[in-house]
């Protein structure tokens, strides 16, 4: 199916547009891109390494160091990869560092995050307490995707989990795709409004 | 519909990557100076991440790295060095332009060489004003390229070290 919008700048190019802004010397942007990627690469490097507290400081370290070589980033990959491969070096050197080995494998020879998210076998580690926030934060988004009246639901679902876009999702649900879009907004508004008394409490970052 | 839940709901979009490029920066410049579209940005974040499986981190992770890249030289990679994408674009008409050039000087030597006979001189002489102007185009064109390649060759973005400004760290 073509695009809705050729000029579309796709998930990829946004990144590039938060990129360009942080190589002008906006540091928030940078922010921006690490709130959005933080949970992947904390998920990537807990292949790597088992300690929770361990895989959060080499996560903001891999941040830190992808940052510091912001001027080298070109765009000739996606942000993400650029970010994969650091945050991969980031891991071994700390683990080589301290004489460790990985506790996954030695060599992640795919570059490509997604794929190895759906490919990773290990499971995560996390504290008794991150456990709780992550199991109470999954079960609340679940409930509330659950709660959402059925347009909502399947509109916010056809995207999050099928990746499908706006264009395929009217087509699916015989509907305009100004009516998906603010279909996938009402439900991720409802799903945040289930969210809020809970992050206050285990998972908001105070910054954020 | 207020103003609020339009930039929200665009937000929502650009997070699809639904939106024009023209409204995407906007939004963005929009996001980067709106702590409410910020929340938002955090928040839908979040959801996606939990329906995707991806682990929550401490509380304390943001404002731990915030702290950290406060403290970092700001990094530039100054506007001015990008011209160099159009500057390769430009070699692309430019050297063929030059190719085009070279093959029409070529032919046209070829052909008036095979053309005119050696006894008629003259003639040579009396038309001479096309293969002045190909080659005057041509020069042109090498110059021009041999200039961008100069340039190209000494521009950070194209291989060399990129320009990394360090400023006083940022009080946030």
């Amino acid at each position: 199916m073509e695009p809705l919008n050729p000029s579309a700048p796709s998930p990829r190019e946004t990144d590039q547009l938060l990129v360009e802004r942080a190589q002008s010397g906006d540091k928030r942007a940078f922010e921006l891109l690490v709130v959005k990627y933080q949970r992947r690469i904390a998920r990537l490097l807990s292949r790597l390494i088992r300690d929770p507290a361990e895989i959060e400081d080499v996560t903001q370290e891999a941040f830190i160091k992808a940052y510091r070589a912001l001027g080298n980033f070109r765009g000739e990959s996606a942000f993400y990869t650029w970010l994969y491969r650091i945050a991969l070096n980031t891991a071994k050197n700390y683990l080589a560092a301290q004489g460790r080995r990985p506790s996954l494998i030695g060599d992640v020879a795919d570059e490509d995050g997604e794929t190895l998210d759906a490919a990773a076998l290990v499971p995560d580690h996390h504290t008794p307490e991150t456990e709780l926030a992550n199991r109470q934060i999954v079960t609340t988004v679940n409930e509330a995707v659950s709660a959402l009246p059925e347009e909502l639901r399947t509109a916010i679902t056809l995207r999050e989990m099928e990746g499908l876009s706006y264009e395929e999702i009217a087509a699916m649900m015989d509907c305009p795709i100004g009516t998906v879009r603010s279909r996938i907004f009402r439900a991720r508004e409802a799903i945040a409004t289930r969210l809020r008394p809970l992050l206050s409490v285990v998972g908001r970052d105070k910054r954020w | 519909m207020s103003a609020k839940l339009t930039a929200e709901e665009q937000l929502s979009a650009l997070m699809d990557g639904e939106l024009a490029e023209a409204e995407a920066r906007r939004v963005l410049a929009e996001l980067q100076a709106s702590p409410a579209l910020q929340v938002s940005w955090y928040e839908w974040h979040m959801q996606q991440d939990s329906q995707h499986g991806h682990p929550l981190l401490s509380p304390g992770f943001m404002s731990g790295f915030s702290a950290r890249l406060s403290a970092e030289p700001v990094v530039v990679a100054p506007q001015r060095l990008r011209p160099a994408r159009t500057g390769r674009r430009l070699l692309v008409p430019l050297t063929a332009a030059a190719s085009v050039a070279f093959l029409g000087v070529a032919l046209w030597q070829g052909l008036y060489r095979s053309a005119v006979p050696v006894q008629a001189p003259l003639a040579a002489v009396s038309q001479p004003a096309p293969a002045t102007v190909v080659a005057q185009v041509d020069v042109d064109a090498v110059r021009a390229y041999l200039a961008a390649h100069r340039e190209a060759a000494n521009n950070p973005l194209n291989g060399g070290e990129p320009l990394q400004v360090a400023l006083q760290p940022e009080s946030k």
